[in-house]
């Protein structure tokens, strides 16, 4: 009987065979996930060292609570929620937010106000002309500005695309705070990178 | 946010369906302000994309699930009861938000009225934290007056918590919880 | 019908009016439960430093168990929070503690208060509190970086 190979498995039966002790199965797990938990987590904290180390104890925590997982989720989603939470408190820990709750009205009263960081790097100087890498970077800082769980929503949605079902449930509240965050973060995203939205920048 | 801005965000991200969509996507051939809302929304993605690829390129992941299984192992103690609770806890409610708020009223009513029966007929405090529980009041130690703080702890099975009452140089008494992590 | 007209309004107006003081009386009586907190965070260490000039009032505290395994109390922090009924607030706390206080109203003359610590990830501890009006409380034994951490949580009405 020829062995089944283990990249077909999918993430429930994987994680059934980590349940019965299978290390093998959990590796698949992690290789399947470690880019993506990895993406997220670095636009999380920034810090490529910060980011391995929260994938990898995102991974371990999942493996010490892989019994109590109740598959109403997707594996990734319960994962995410893991990591994200995880990076939520290294922020906090770091003194990157020290407010739990961030005041939505706060957030709505700065979005889409001031000249942004591309206009206070650049001047009134529309024609400067910047290349790839720099632009991430303004993206980048900008997205340092966004208080951690909008940060977490607009990186699901723009890196990995999920669904705002998918992230209301990893983040475990209602899609309207799910659309309600992500309008948030665009708009302070858009304040801040208006010159190359305006058209005078490009990315190609 | 705008009802025009929460629809087209909605229909940017796929959110809506086919007829909605399509409705959508005609009033967008008039509307200059909607087609550039849309064009920002698109901009944006691209630069999560290039920002996405270069993070990518210089990250290497070789032998990243041999370093989580060896701090898997080197991790191995046994997960504490109320931890394991806590995070089923966390799991099972998160995906049954329909149906744990009724459930937990009516649980509550009916703990509520075992505890009532329990304590007409014995009189006697029923125990019902489900860790440790250590419930102080220096009430019976000494003269009301006197006692000016009390406390009472609940804690996590692991840890030891002992209470102190501690005099003050006027002669009250202040609660002092001691917590050893 | 124009008489009719008037009482309603003379009657609509009493309303409003009784409605507004009881509403003025109402805010009145929120903003007087709202109490002030003080937190003070010590660390308790063997350093030799002795007691901090500042805790030199709790000088007998700090010479009975369990503070007497401990030569030096330094206060590193001190808070003040304003606080209403069963709204808790979250504390400033040392690095990798979180905390809430919630006041929880009066028990006769003394204070209700709840304080809620716990670590990253790990399940709080709930420290049901009655503390006299000026009258503290205190909760530690929690690790520092040197030694203990001591919180001591003191409220005014």
């Amino acid at each position: 009987m020829a062995a089944a190979n283990p990249k077909e498995y999918s993430d429930i039966e994987l994680v059934n065979r980590c349940r019965n002790g299978d290390e093998m199965a959990f590796s698949q797990l992690v290789q399947r996930y470690q880019r993506k938990v990895y993406t997220i987590a670095l636009g999380m904290v920034k810090n490529p060292d910060d980011a391995m180390d929260i994938a990898q104890e995102g991974f371990v925590k999942v493996h010490r609570y892989i019994g109590n997982f109740q598959g109403s989720s997707s594996f990734y989603t319960w994962l995410y929620r893991i990591v994200v939470n995880l990076c939520i408190d290294h922020l906090r820990k770091n003194g990157r937010y020290a407010s739990d709750e961030y005041d939505e009205r706060t957030h709505n009263r700065e979005g889409g106000q001031g000249r942004g960081v591309l206009s206070s790097n650049l001047g009134n100087n529309p024609s400067a002309n910047l290349g790839r890498k720099e632009l991430a970077a303004y993206l980048q800082r900008a997205i340092e500005d966004l208080p951690p769980y909008h940060r977490a929503v607009i990186l699901m949605r723009e890196i990995e695309g999920m669904s705002y079902s998918d992230m209301a449930d990893t983040l475990n509240i209602s899609k309207g705070t799910v659309m309600s965050r992500l309008h948030h973060a665009r708009q302070k995203l858009q304040a801040a990178l208006q010159l190359y939205l305006e058209g005078d920048l490009s990315v190609d | 946010m705008k009802q025009d801005e929460k629809i087209l965000a909605q229909y940017y991200d796929g959110e809506l369906n086919e007829r909605k969509s399509a409705e959508v996507k005609k009033q967008l051939d008039s509307s200059h302000e909607g087609a550039l809302a849309l064009e920002n929304m698109t901009k944006i993605s691209q630069l999560f994309q290039v920002l996405h690829e270069q993070s990518q390129e210089s990250t290497s992941f070789e032998g990243f699930d041999k370093r989580v299984i060896n701090a898997i192992r080197s991790q191995k103690t046994p997960v504490p009861f109320s931890e394991k609770l806590r995070v089923w806890a966390t799991e099972f409610f998160a995906h049954r938000k329909l149906v744990w708020i009724p459930a937990a009223s009516v649980a509550g009513a009916a703990c509520v009225a075992v505890l009532a029966v329990g304590l007409q007929n014995s009189k006697q405090m029923i125990p019902t934290m489900p860790d440790r529980t250590d419930s102080s009041t220096w009430q019976a130690s000494g003269t009301t007056d006197s006692i000016v703080s009390t406390v009472a702890v609940t804690a996590p099975s692991e840890m030891n918590v002992e209470e102190f009452s501690l005099e003050t140089d006027n002669g009250q008494r202040i609660a002092v919880v001691w917590i050893d992590e | 019908m124009k008489k009719a007209t008037s009482m309603h309004i003379v009657n609509v107006s009493t309303i409003v009016f009784f409605l507004a003081a009881s509403f003025i009386s109402f805010r009145a009586d929120a903003a007087d439960e709202q109490i002030v907190c003080k937190v003070f965070t010590i660390e308790a260490t063997n350093s030799g430093l002795g007691l901090d000039d500042s805790l030199k009032q709790y000088a007998s505290i700090f010479t009975q168990k369990p503070f007497n395994a401990f030569n030096s109390f330094k206060l590193v922090s001190e808070k003040e929070y304003r606080l209403a009924p069963n709204q808790p607030l979250k504390l400033t706390l040392p690095e990798q503690l979180i905390g809430t206080l919630e006041y929880r109203g009066m028990s006769g003359t003394r204070l209700k208060l709840n304080l809620k610590l716990s670590r990253q990830d790990c399940s709080p501890i709930l420290i049901e509190g009655t503390a006299g009006n000026g009258v503290p409380f205190m909760a530690a034994g929690l690790k520092s970086p040197n030694g203990r951490w001591v919180l001591a949580v003191k409220c005014k009405d």
